[in-house]
């Protein structure tokens, strides 16, 4: 009967030994497979809230002609990052309402893939600015500063991407 | 004219509902994955090979964990571990400056630049920049101006 002793012990350390293994997995509840898809819906309606609206008003105002109006005036400085005049409509979408707005304000425009990653990079450094200088006060560093270190870098980041990007032969 | 502006309005409502259609495909499947790596432990585990990183950006490797989380899931997403980590006292002045300043020059590192790589961006491009550009940042302010610590303003969290 001496055997049974050893024998217990490493049965039960090996069953140990594969709990341990298995219990990241064992973390993976309804819960989580409920906050995954309710995360991916809400991204998804807060990318329609901004998509829908935005791209029928863009639609109408370029029917008006008022967005070639529009355009016409800030051309100058778009082309700094060698953008058409329209490229404004998407950075004013992605710094004051969110990055969903900006991708909304990206589809409706034809653009180079050139100027979409220019308009991409530039507007994944700054955006939202209002709803997110909010979110960071709550953390007590001071905000003001790093808005405008974003604002700053995303347009020093806007001239670099274009400057360097490789043009298509 | 006015059935002009109908018809715009139409094909915008139409063509922002297929551009929906695509961007569903990539963004439920891509939360649901990001959920199970949180849920799993696997983004602590994950924030222990980020170590290394601390040192380069000056901060401590407590600085790690609330760094990846918002680099990965996004400020809003994160915010409860940046929040905690920030109250927990485990960070110092320093810390929490330069996670402030790294997360926001670059955050939802998967979700956004996924989005905008739908939309028609250079991955490559977009994720060096957003991998490099706040590396540099936060290890020239956390060297330059945070260096200076009594300079800096006291933070609410840290007087109460």
């Amino acid at each position: 009967m001496n055997w049974t002793a050893p024998l217990r012990v490493r049965y039960n350390s090996d069953i140990c030994r594969i709990i341990e293994r298995v219990r990241p997995l064992l973390q993976i509840t309804q819960q989580t497979i409920k906050n995954g898809l309710r995360s991916g819906v809400d991204t998804l309606w807060e990318l329609a809230k901004a998509i829908i609206p935005l791209t029928i008003l863009i639609n109408v105002l370029r029917q008006t002609g008022w967005l070639e109006h529009l355009a016409d005036t800030v051309t100058p400085i778009m082309a700094w990052f060698g953008l058409p005049g329209e490229g404004a409509l998407v950075l004013v979408a992605g710094y004051f309402i969110n990055v969903y707005s900006a991708i909304a304000a990206i589809l409706t425009l034809e653009l180079t893939v050139k100027q979409i990653t220019v308009l991409a990079a530039m507007v994944s450094i700054c955006h939202s600015i209002f709803l997110e200088t909010a979110i960071t006060k709550k953390t007590g560093v001071k905000v003001l500063p790093l808005a405008l270190l974003r604002l700053g870098l995303s347009c020093l980041v806007g001239v670099i991407v274009h400057v360097l990007y490789p043009t298509p032969l | 004219m006015l059935t002009s502006l109908m018809l715009a309005a139409w094909e915008g409502l139409v063509s922002s509902a297929n551009s929906l259609g695509d961007i569903a495909i990539i963004v439920i499947p891509l939360m649901l994955g990001l959920e199970i790596a949180k849920d799993t432990g696997l983004m602590a585990k994950i924030s222990r090979w980020f170590h290394p990183v601390a040192k380069p950006l000056a901060v401590s490797n407590a600085a790690v964990f609330p760094l990846l989380i918002g680099l990965v899931f996004g400020l809003s997403y994160g915010s409860g571990v940046i929040i905690n980590a920030a109250k927990s006292g485990e960070l110092s002045r320093t810390d929490r400056y330069g996670v402030a300043i790294f997360l926001s020059v670059s955050h939802s590192l998967i979700e956004d630049t996924l989005l905008l790589v739908a939309v028609g961006a250079n991955a490559l491009w977009l994720v060096s920049l957003r991998v490099l550009l706040p590396v540099i940042i936060t290890a020239l302010a956390t060297r330059t101006i945070l260096a200076n610590g009594p300079k800096l303003p006291r933070l609410r969290s840290q007087s109460s």
